[in-house]
């Protein structure tokens, strides 16, 4: 009221004496509060903030991380399907020439059927399709060997891949974070195919049957024989109905055309040079698929091993060709083993010949004294100069794996004559061939395997004692031989996913369903953020007091993590048989969930320590309840 | 105990005080009001700028990174996507480790030393090049008034993010035409 009355007094003048002497109000105390509490909500709404950015900046990383790796997977996939696809499209070569080579008999029958009414007129067309025919057939073989390498190299080119991808895509996210591009993230991993054989990640796939690039390959020349007629139906209706009846029709003759049947995949003939005798280990040595699995590796391994030792047991001395200064002779030893199977293995009768013999021979002679009372030739002991293998100083080994001849000269031509055979096969040395090694148990008594000694002819004069000295040669032992085989090695088929030796195309494991485990990919994201002297500052709202308990304290450790999922899928409606022969792969998010078994073996050394450790338990415990 | 007279200088101190403590606590008010507005609006701009920057990649991912179809069709990003959208090359230049798994792989196809095996390579090996893929960014900005009394023009903020390009169908056609190209470039 006084103021009032001064200002109604003193109107201006007296305004500022007033403000001035005013004594009411007091807000010092009240702003300064009012400052520290908006001073106090500012810095918890920065915190909060950056809290907050710093989870969406880590849930974002673990997003596009797990994205990255997905994408990966599926390129992968796509990837092993474009290896597929030509794989069909090299067996169509295939398929096309014997399509062709039919049609070429087909014709020769026609025109055979129809030399009647025709006057012989169709007849003039034989010479050219057989000419065709013998052309086709010609190709056939050379082609067939360039597919099936081609082919064995693209399944384990699919494999290699497969192998890859996951660790590609662990790669990708590495040097992502790496080169800063998934802030705040510092660390990561991600986590695919759980579950793999093994324990080893790896995309879904496994060795397809043949049957599958079979129908594929038709497929292919089915769609190339109709592709002109498709080009004028735009509605698909002609060319779609002729190219199901060509694949229909291609598909009853598949046996033929795939030269494998329905059954089993085909074999790859191979022309092979073979070192005799051969053993059930040399067998077992002969590398003839190029590539194994381990174990398989380890007994092939093993049986090479003992060939070597039974080459080196048995070895004959070069230019005797008798058991050799440090071979094994006793009866029964390796030499014994090794003229005994040579002497089977290389008979001249036997299939495939021999191209080439080495063998122990040796000059002899014997006196046969006429027996005058009895009339008949009485045959003396023969007496016998040194043996000699021929061809001299040759060192054939049977192991499959080495240089199977060394010889210091030429071997000469007359090594791919027979020694010993029948007599229709010109024998070099004497006709018939003994299959028998010995009749004792005496290891020098060794019956010749032939021998071109002959009795004497009757003497002139009869009722006379008469000798007659015989020379002759006689064929020791075989040694071994060569021969030239086409052997016809399996093109695989099998089941196991780590078969490289298979030469058939990929498909989706039997086991795997979209959407499962093996499809999965999750991603781990670890950063760093500072709360900083936030904690102790709020703690001074509490005057020293013992905080309270923080119900929420166990997952304090996973503030620096963020988890992400996503999957790679077939995006079509075709059946699993189809997955693999399509390019359709594509990645998508997935709502994280904790893997079967827990994430402890998952993430490995990646979330170490007692706080992780125990967070992670948490989080295991509580399941589905939590969502990223 | 204060004298009378004490009593009374006190009562004089007491004069103007509410003017003075208004005085010094007004600007120190001012300063939070208005830096409270500031931090709200970068926050928000923030926030903004990310949301439309992952929106945008993922939509640009989704469709294989193109923003317009086979025809040139627009594929109907929202109109602020296009210009901030971007896609760059292949993945992990430096991904020293990932390029070593690959080489694993394409060391089998190496092994095809015939004429169908380099065939093969010619096609197959650029397809496992791109086994690493493209990805997709988007860079978004959001500009932010600062206020004239933290010194006034503008703040920008942005947000980044990058993720792979999704995979597209591949066709028949399109790998026939890619083997075509090779085939033809092996004859230049």
């Amino acid at each position: 009221m006084r103021s009032w009355c001064w200002m109604t007094a003193r109107p201006g003048a007296a305004r500022a004496p007033a403000v001035l002497a005013d004594e009411r109000g007091a807000i010092a105390l009240l702003a300064v509060f009012m400052a520290i509490f908006g001073l106090a909500i500012l810095y918890s709404f920065i915190g909060s903030f950056a809290a907050l950015s710093f989870r969406e900046g880590m849930q974002d990383a673990a997003d596009a991380a797990a994205f990255d790796a997905a994408v990966v997977h599926a390129r992968g996939m796509n990837f092993i399907v474009l290896i597929n696809i030509v794989m069909a499209a090299l067996m169509a070569v295939l398929i096309t020439i014997k399509l062709l080579e039919g049609l070429c008999i087909l014709g020769m029958v026609l025109a055979a059927a129809l030399a009647w009414p025709t006057f012989g007129a169709s007849l003039a067309l034989l010479p050219p399709l057989a000419a065709a025919e013998h052309s086709l057939e010609e190709a056939y073989e050379p082609t067939k060997t360039a597919v099936d390498q081609a082919n064995g190299i693209l399944n384990m080119t699919a494999g290699a891949v497969a192998a890859a991808v996951p660790l590609i895509a662990d790669g990708i996210v590495t040097a992502e974070l790496l080169a800063k591009n998934l802030p705040p993230a510092e660390s990561g991993l991600v986590v695919s195919a759980l579950g793999s054989a093994g324990g080893v990640p790896r995309l879904p796939v496994e060795d397809d049957s043949f049957d599958a690039l079979c129908t594929h390959g038709q497929e292919t020349v089915a769609g190339v024989l109709t592709a002109p007629i498709a080009a004028l139906d735009p509605t698909d209706l002609v060319s779609g109905a002729l190219e199901g009846v060509a694949t229909e029709m291609m598909g009853a003759m598949a046996s033929w055309l795939c030269d494998g049947g329905s059954s089993q995949s085909p074999s790859l003939a191979k022309t092979v040079t073979r070192v005799h005798p051969r053993t059930d280990d040399a067998a077992l040595c002969e590398d003839q698929d190029g590539g194994s699995d381990d174990a398989r590796h380890a007994g092939q391994e093993a049986a090479c091993e003992r060939v070597r030792a039974f080459e080196q047991a048995s070895a004959p001395d070069p230019a005797t060709g008798a058991c050799g200064e440090h071979s094994e002779c006793r009866l029964g030893g390796a030499y014994d083993e090794r003229v005994y199977l040579a002497r089977s293995q290389c008979a001249p009768t036997a299939n495939p010949a021999p191209v080439m013999y080495w063998y122990e021979l040796r000059e002899g002679r014997v006196t046969y004294t006429w027996d005058p009372k009895n009339n008949l030739w009485i045959r003396g002991e023969p007496t016998f100069a040194a043996p000699t293998a021929f061809p001299p100083n040759l060192t054939l080994s049977t192991d499959p794996n080495a240089s199977a001849v060394a010889a210091p000269a030429p071997i000469p031509p007359e090594a791919k004559i027979p020694p010993c055979g029948p007599e229709a096969m010109q024998p070099r040395v004497g006709t018939g061939y003994n299959l028998t090694l010995r009749n004792s148990n005496d290891v020098n008594d060794v019956l010749p395997v032939c021998s071109n000694e002959k009795p004497p002819l009757l003497p002139d004069v009869t009722g006379r004692e008469a000798s007659v000295e015989v020379r002759f040669t006689e064929v020791v032992n075989i040694l071994g031989c060569q021969t030239e085989e086409h052997a016809h090695f399996s093109t695989g088929g099998g089941s196991a996913a780590t078969n490289d030796s298979a030469h058939t195309p990929k498909r989706v494991l039997a086991s795997a369903k979209l959407g499962d485990e093996s499809f999965l990919v999750r991603s781990f994201m670890r950063g760093s953020f500072d709360a900083g002297s936030a904690g102790h500052l709020v703690r001074l709202a509490l005057h020293g007091r013992k905080p309270p308990a923080d119900p929420l304290s166990a997952l304090a450790p996973l503030r620096n993590y963020s988890v992400a999922a996503a999957e790679y899928y077939f995006n079509g409606t075709d059946g699993p048989d189809e997955w693999l022969w399509k390019m359709k792969w594509r990645a998508r998010f997935r709502r994280f969930r904790v893997p079967q078994g827990g994430l402890g073996d998952v993430l490995g050394g990646f979330c170490s320590g007692e706080p992780c450790s125990g967070a992670l338990g948490l989080v295991e415990r509580m399941g589905d309840v939590i969502a990223h | 105990m204060l004298s009378h007279t004490d009593a009374g200088r006190a009562r004089r101190r007491k004069r103007g005080t509410a003017t003075v403590e208004a005085v010094v606590a007004l600007p120190v008010l001012v300063l939070l009001f208005v830096g409270a507005g500031y931090v709200r609006d970068l926050t928000v701009a923030t926030h903004e700028a990310r949301t439309t920057a992952r929106t945008c990649a993922w939509l640009y991912s989704a469709n294989n990174c193109r923003a317009t179809d086979a025809e040139g069709n627009s594929l109907g990003f929202p109109a602020e996507c296009l210009p901030i959208l971007s896609r760059d090359g292949v993945f992990g230049d430096g991904a020293a480790g990932a390029n070593d798994d690959l080489d694993d792989a394409k060391s089998q196809l190496h092994r095809t030393g015939s004429g169908v095996g380099d065939f093969i390579q010619t096609i197959l090996e650029p397809v496992l090049d791109g086994v690493f893929g493209e990805a997709g960014t988007a860079k978004a900005t959001r500009s932010v008034q600062r206020p004239t009394i933290f010194g006034g023009s503008t703040v920008a903020v942005a947000g980044n993010y990058r993720i792979a390009c999704n995979v597209s169908e591949t066709t028949l056609d399109s790998v026939a035409k890619q083997a075509w190209g090779a085939i033809t470039n092996l004859f230049r």
